[in-house]
């Protein structure tokens, strides 16, 4: 009996933590915002590792293709869950307006290599991906300033 | 000489067969989040796997009886019942992350969505399961798995690479972008992923498969000694990888295909190719194992007859347990939970219940009517307790900590 | 009478004062001959007190000794609990046995010792949960729970094993036993008892009970039959021989 009152109790606890919870606060918000730039940065990277690599010869087109979808996926994802949070006060809505448009930015580049990488377009990649380091660069400062 | 072959080969099975699917995600991901800090972990969790799964060997050649026969008779029905349900769903799971981890190589290889793979892969295990001879299967894939020692040769390729990886192995706690609760988070995924407790059922079942006797625990101990430590460097080249490639860029290890992109990097095609036979083959056998587990757990709790050392017909309830798990865990894969996810589920959950395992083996392992006269040296018993409360604590911290840590996000 | 109702049941004394609950059943095997077995198993001592792990993991015997921890913090639990032989039994209800002995009355050895009138068993250690084969190496089931049969001239003596899940249902006890139990009575529609092996056929018990009968023999087969017949017999390769075709 008392075996199974402590699952029940495990099972409140951990259907209450799998709810999210809200953001109300400024620090919370703001700390979404940093995982959703860490997010970002880190397909961004990956695109651009891969990028090299497929361009280099060191990869086949579907490898290059399914890792980069990956990216874009984890991108367009983090973007989307951000972009559906109410910012809980007006003072939040600055580090929206700030993130959202490099985060779609971001993932604008992520969709064009993904295209070319499906083309097997494998040489051109760099090129198309480049714009993706000054964003990251942009993004990581984000996350510095207010993680 | 034949012994000393017979040796050999079951060191470099045991080396290549380290690898599955949970070790991969473990070690990449906990690489690219804080570097080489939780090495340590590793090496503390191969030395636990050595110890329990020599022992657990030792106890099925000295009694003939594996392990869930054994843990039935020691903790009686009602709690050996608890342990099988719990070691059963969690091995189900083990079962579906292996072969969603089969159907995403295969797309990584042909650009193909993993999902259609599955039912395929799940398919091509059970047939494998069905026709191959025990030895023949655990040699075949438990070699190929040898193919990745290319991540260490792109470990060593990788600039920053090997120096670097070194140094900051010897540095304990999390990096400052970091928590405490995530380290230890992550430890204990790192833990679960290199004890996993399916190895000791399939280990000690396949003791008595392939009929081994008192003069086979030198084979038993080899294969132990020397090859799982082997393994575990295996395990410490991917974590090193990923630490020197990813970690510096503040990528985050969250797909297969990022885990191969040090050796394509380093290593080319040819690198490539190897890496992804070698991760197919590892999680092959890995998968082969788990759905074998499924049965030996089953059928070893209600006294069934078991094995694929008998023809298939005498052992009938053994192997519709293993086709139902297999069904089973081609749904939830199919349900479309990503494949890595179920994959940290399933470590995590793993290291919670390795105390459920390890408790009756070690006390076992002391019995002289099942050990004869091989029971545990004094010095072995400190160590495997000194573990055992090791993992106690590990049990009870897992679940606050995935809660707390939101699942290491 | 069946073993799993005798364990777990509460004591009470002559006074009324609850003593505790059944760990074990004591047999010693000194009744009328059983086939090849020998001597059928009588009901010798209720051993009360919790057959937790310490007894389980073999600390009641002085050879067990390792890791050292637990064989001293468990081992002291073992020892001294208090037992009643059948005399000494009131009544038997469900759930509950009354003695007609006091508590301080009752007798509390050491641990089990050997007799000289016939060897002593411990059933929850050396006969519930034991693997069943028969002669030629099949495994044929575990010793699920054990039945006795209540004598005129003496002590209750084991005549049957009972096997399989309706066995195993009561064992377990409580929700989830009662839901086994019924999952099992749908799927076997007609069978009321759990299936059972009669000690006769016992050809002798180390650390498993060799039978005499051939597993096809045994009502626990059906399942097993079952599964052969109408799925894995189905499957092409079902009959290709190992390496071994028999245990």
């Amino acid at each position: 009996m008392r075996l199974r009152s402590a699952l029940q109790i495990v099972a409140l606890v951990i259907l209450a933590a799998a709810c999210v919870a809200p953001t109300r606060t400024e620090a919370a918000y703001q700390a979404k915002a940093v995982d959703t730039a860490e997010a970002v940065v880190s397909a961004a990277r990956t695109v651009l590792l891969i990028g090299r690599v497929a361009a280099a010869d060191r990869s086949f087109g579907p490898s290059v293709a399914v890792t980069v979808a990956d990216a874009e996926t984890d991108a367009a994802s983090a973007r989307d869950a951000f972009a559906s949070i109410q910012p809980p006060a007006p003072s939040s809505d600055a580090i929206r307006q700030d993130l959202l448009p490099e985060v779609q930015r971001a993932v604008d580049v992520i969709e064009l290599v993904r295209i070319a990488a499906r083309r097997d377009q494998l040489g051109r990649l760099p090129a198309i991906a480049s714009p993706l380091e000054p964003i990251a660069g942009w993004l990581e400062r984000f996350a510095t300033r207010y993680g | 000489m034949k012994k000393v072959f017979e040796i050999f080969l079951g060191i470099l099975t045991a080396f290549g067969g380290f690898v599955d699917i949970g070790d991969l995600v473990a070690n990449s991901e906990t690489g690219a989040r804080f570097g080489m800090r939780l090495a340590w972990v590793v090496v503390v969790g191969v030395v636990g796997i050595v110890i329990f799964a020599e022992m657990s060997g030792r106890v099925a050649t000295m009694s003939k009886r594996p392990v869930f026969d054994v843990i039935r008779e020691r903790l009686g029905a009602r709690l050996a019942l608890v342990n099988l349900a719990a070691s059963f769903f969690i091995n189900l799971l083990t079962v579906a992350a292996e072969i969603g981890g089969l159907a995403l190589v295969i797309e990584l290889v042909t650009g193909i969505n993993y999902l259609l793979w599955v039912p395929l892969v799940a398919i091509a295990v059970w047939i494998v399961l069905w026709k191959v001879r025990f030895s023949i299967m655990e040699k075949v894939f438990g070699l190929s798995g040898l193919a990745l020692i290319v991540t260490a040769l792109a470990l060593w390729r990788l600039d920053p690479g090997f120096v670097d990886a070194l140094a900051s192995a010897r540095r304990f706690g999390p990096t400052s972008a970091e928590s405490w609760a995530t380290y230890a988070f992550f430890a204990i995924a790192l833990l679960g992923a290199a004890m996993t407790p399916y190895e000791v059922f399939f280990f000690s079942s396949g003791a008595v498969e392939e009929q081994w006797t008192r003069k086979d625990l030198i084979l038993n101990r080899a294969n132990v000694y020397i090859g799982f430590p082997l393994g575990g460097l295996l395990s410490l080249a991917i974590m090193g990888c990923s630490a020197a490639l990813f970690l510096p860029r503040g990528v985050s290890v969250e797909h297969l295909s990022q885990v191969t992109l040090p050796v394509s990097a380093t290593l080319g095609k040819v690198g490539l190719v190897f890496m992804l036979y070698g991760i197919f083959a590892a999680i092959f056998s890995a998968a082969l194992e788990t759905a074998l587990s499924a049965g030996y757990t089953v059928a070893q709790f209600f006294g069934w007859q078991w094995g694929k050392f008998v023809r298939s017909r005498e052992a009938a309830r053994f192997h519709l347990v293993i086709l139902l798990s297999l069904c089973v865990a081609v749904l939830i894969v199919l349900s479309t939970l990503d494949p890595i996810a179920v994959t940290e589920y399933s470590i995590v959950l793993s290291a919670a219940a390795l105390p459920l395992t390890y408790i009756p083996i070690l006390i076992v392992a002391n019995d002289p009517a099942y050990m004869k006269d091989k029971t545990n040296s004094m010095f072995l018993n400190a160590i495997a307790f000194g573990f055992l409360v090791l993992l106690v604590i590990v049990s009870i911290a897992t679940i606050p900590l995935m809660i707390w840590t939101k699942g290491g996000a | 009478m069946r073993l799993a109702d005798l364990i777990g049941s509460v004591v009470v004394d002559a006074d009324g004062a609850e003593i505790g609950d059944v760990g074990d059943l004591w047999l010693i095997q000194d009744g009328p001959p059983m086939g090849v077995f020998g001597a059928a198993l009588r009901f010798d001592k209720l051993v009360i007190g919790r057959f937790g792990l310490a007894s389980r993991a073999g600390y009641e015997r002085p050879d067990v000794k390792g890791p050292v921890i637990l064989a001293r913090l468990l081992g002291r639990r073992t020892k001294h609990r208090p037992v009643a032989s059948w005399s000494d039994i009131a009544a038997i209800e469900e759930g509950r046995i009354r003695l007609r002995l006091r508590n301080g009355d009752l007798e509390r050895p050491r641990s089990l010792e050997q007799p000289a009138t016939g060897r002593r068993w411990s059933a929850g250690l050396e006969l519930l949960d034991r693997q069943l084969v028969d002669p030629d190496g099949w495994m044929a089931g575990k010793v699920d729970d054990l039945l006795l049969e209540l004598r005129d001239d003496g002590p209750p003596v084991v005549t049957e094993i009972l096997a399989g899940p309706g066995a195993l249902a009561r064992r377990i006890g409580g929700r989830l036993g009662a839901w086994i139990a019924s999952v099992h009575a749908r799927l076997h529609p007609g069978a009321g008892d759990p299936a059972t092996i009669s000690f006769g056929i016992v050809g002798k018990i180390d650390d498993h009970v060799t039978l005499i009968v051939s597993r096809k023999d045994l009502a626990t087969f059906e399942a097993e039959a079952w599964a052969r017949d109408h799925v894995i017999a189905k499957i092409p390769g079902s009959s290709d021989p190992e390496t071994h075709s028999s245990p």
